[in-house]
């Protein structure tokens, strides 16, 4: 976030701000632990899918690549689970260790208490059935027709026929794809056809729901679509849903929690608002940085580092999220209290996550003094930076 | 032209069309299976075997590299067990399918590599078994590139059945020669060609259809 600021101004008591520890003990505020809301996150002893201890080899012509380095994460009955990292981080490696789609080095993949590692031919083939999976790519048969490729795993599995077309049709009808079923994936939108990946991937009834990438392809729209369909599927089947991406935004739309992956280890977990509130390693905040708060740029162009002629103007950036008891909203009288009548709303908004308010506002103090402006902000319940004077 | 000549012409067609869909009818039925063999069983196939893979590939390749003519004469006594004779349409059916096995096999592992790769991954992610991947995703995905290299295949067998007629195999390349090369009949010589042209169109007509159509969809 700070990379966002050319100009900062130093001090220890400002650092100590920085952190939330800092803020917390600088303010005497303790987060209400009485209050906080119902969450997605899985009950004790209701998980899903166990991660422990995972490591992921590949053995290339250029020597050994440790993709996944003792990934220790649990996955709760009927959630959205999100997997965030950048491009290499080793999220398909992880997601891909589920449906054994690839062995693992160490450590243990288990689904309801089963080592995926141990399966045998036959039991795989019944976990696979058990668990679909969606792709960037889509991956439907060009030459079949979308009624064939949703008929496909059913096929396979030795579905009566008319119990193939049963579900077919029910699916097209969740997917919002009725009348499709005798064209060709050619003649359909990336929309479209990443609904029949999600509709094949549910023929057989499975209890997971695999996405890797599932709407990296589409534009923001269907993007928007693709992702309302799964919380939808999410709800009405009960489906726990693992969803990895490269984009924060889509987490943030759909998934209850978020892990963040980062040069194959788990850096970061947590309950979205938190996780998206409160970001704790530098990984995850240089992935939110695009829909952080940023200085506008003519402001930014006038920053300065110290108060000078024409520059005095203290700029506050207050951060709210990430801490339980904010469900409310925002109270505008602690800042107001808190830094007077001289303080500007400059830039900045609070939207809701969760059921919690989270967000960003940079406030100006018109010839505020940076340790006196401090001192009284200490009483606004939010993580405080000084970003500068303008 | 007279009658005898068109008859003669007629018969010699046929021949031609039994050795060219009888060998291609063996061409398809081995090559496909060698096909699969060698994709499956290639580094990263689904049933990784390099000590199956090699020594495949290098019969093939060798079969490919020999020269049709030489391999007509060096099968003479392989034909001979298998046919009784060495002479005659169905003599020839062996020479000309042995030739065209490895060509056709090559083409298919070609249109069954091309197979996008995640699809072949959604099919295992399914649950689909080996044999029902092959069958029910490699094979139809590949199903253009195959039908496209079949045509190539019966028109490369056209051209070897015409060969084979130079050692006694009948149909028109034996027709060709005894009278349109050895008699200076330029007639039945031009006659001969225009069946062999009208032939290898309808062919790849037939085939560039199919294709197209199945790739249209
Ligand atoms: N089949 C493979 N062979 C060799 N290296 C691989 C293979 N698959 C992935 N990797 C490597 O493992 C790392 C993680 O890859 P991947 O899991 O695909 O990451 P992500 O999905 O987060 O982009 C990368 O460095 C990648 O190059
Ligand atoms: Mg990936």
């Amino acid at each position: 976030m700070s990379s966002s600021y050319e100009l900062r101004t130093s001090g220890a008591s400002y650092d100590r701000l920085l952190s939330d520890d800092g803020f917390a003990a600088f303010a005497g505020i303790e987060p209400h632990a009485d209050d906080a809301v119902e969450r997605q996150a899985p009950r004790a002893g209701d998980a899903h899918i166990v991660f422990r201890g995972l490591y992921k080899h590949y053995h290339t012509a250029r020597g050994s690549v440790e993709a996944l380095k003792g990934i220790d994460l649990e996955i709760g009955r009927a959630e959205i689970f999100g997997i965030i990292g950048r491009s290499g981080a080793g999220k398909s490696s992880l997601i891909r260790t589920i449906n054994r789609l690839e062995r693992v080095s160490g450590g243990s993949v288990e689904i309801d208490g089963q080592d995926v590692q141990r399966l045998s031919g036959n039991e795989l083939v019944r976990l696979r059935r058990r668990t679909g999976m969606i792709f960037q790519h889509f991956n439907l048969l060009r030459s079949k027709s979308v009624f064939e490729n949703l008929a496909l795993p059913a096929r396979a599995a030795g579905l009566p026929r008319a119990e193939i077309r049963r579900r077919v049709e029910r699916l097209l009808a969740l997917v919002g794809l009725e009348g499709k079923a005798d064209v060709f994936p050619s003649r359909l939108s990336g929309g479209q056809k990443q609904r029949v990946g999600i509709a094949r991937a549910l023929m057989l009834d499975p209890k997971v729901l695999l996405c890797d990438e599932a709407t990296s392809a589409l534009d923001p729209e269907t993007t928007q679509t693709i992702l309302a369909l799964l919380r939808e599927i999410n709800r009405r089947l009960g489906l726990t849903i693992v969803l990895i991406t490269h984009e924060m935004a889509v987490i943030r739309e759909v998934c209850d929690r978020v892990a963040v992956l980062e040069h194959g280890e788990l850096v970061e977990s947590g309950p979205v608002w938190q996780v998206f509130g409160a970001p704790r390693h530098d990984a995850t905040k240089a992935m939110l940085a695009p829909l952080a708060v940023r200085l506008p740029e003519d402001l930014a162009a006038r920053l300065r580092g110290a108060p000078q002629e024409g520059h005095d103007t203290l700029v506050l950036k207050l951060d709210y999220g990430g801490v339980e008891g904010r469900q409310e909203g925002v109270g505008l009288g602690r800042i107001l209290a808190a830094l007077g009548d001289r303080a500007m709303l400059l830039h900045g908004g609070i939207d809701r996550l969760q059921g919690h308010a989270q967000g960003s506002l940079l406030v100006g103090i018109k010839g505020g003094d940076a340790r006196a402006a401090l001192e009284q902000a200490a009483l606004i319940d939010a993580r405080i930076e000084v970003v500068g004077y303008v | 032209m007279s009658d005898v000549m068109i008859q003669a012409l007629w018969g010699a067609f046929l021949d031609t069309l039994t050795m060219v869909s009888v060998s291609a009818l063996i061409a398809w039925c081995a090559g496909i299976p060698l096909a699969v063999l060698l994709v499956t069983t290639a580094r990263g196939g689904i049933f990784a075997a390099p000590w199956i893979h090699r020594p495949l590939a290098w019969v093939i390749n060798g079969f490919r590299a020999t020269p049709f003519i030489i391999l007509l004469v060096a099968l003479i006594p392989l034909t001979r067990l298998i046919v009784g004779t060495s002479i005659g349409v169905w003599a020839a059916i062996v020479p000309i399918s042995i030739s065209a096995t490895p060509f056709f096999a090559r083409v298919v592992e070609v249109s069954l590599r091309e197979v996008d790769p995640g699809v072949i991954e959604a099919a295992q992610a399914m649950g689909l078994k080996p044999f029902a991947i092959i069958s029910r995703v490699m094979f139809p995905e590949a199903l253009p590139g195959i039908i496209g290299g079949f045509t190539i295949t019966l028109v490369a067998m056209i051209g070897a059945s015409a060969m084979a007629g130079a050692i006694g195999a009948g149909g028109l390349g034996d027709l060709a020669i005894r009278y349109g090369y050895q008699r200076y009949d330029t007639t039945v010589m031009i006659a001969v060609i225009a069946i062999l042209i009208a032939v290898v169109c309808i062919i790849q007509f037939i085939g560039d259809r199919s294709v197209a159509y199945l790739r249209s969809r």
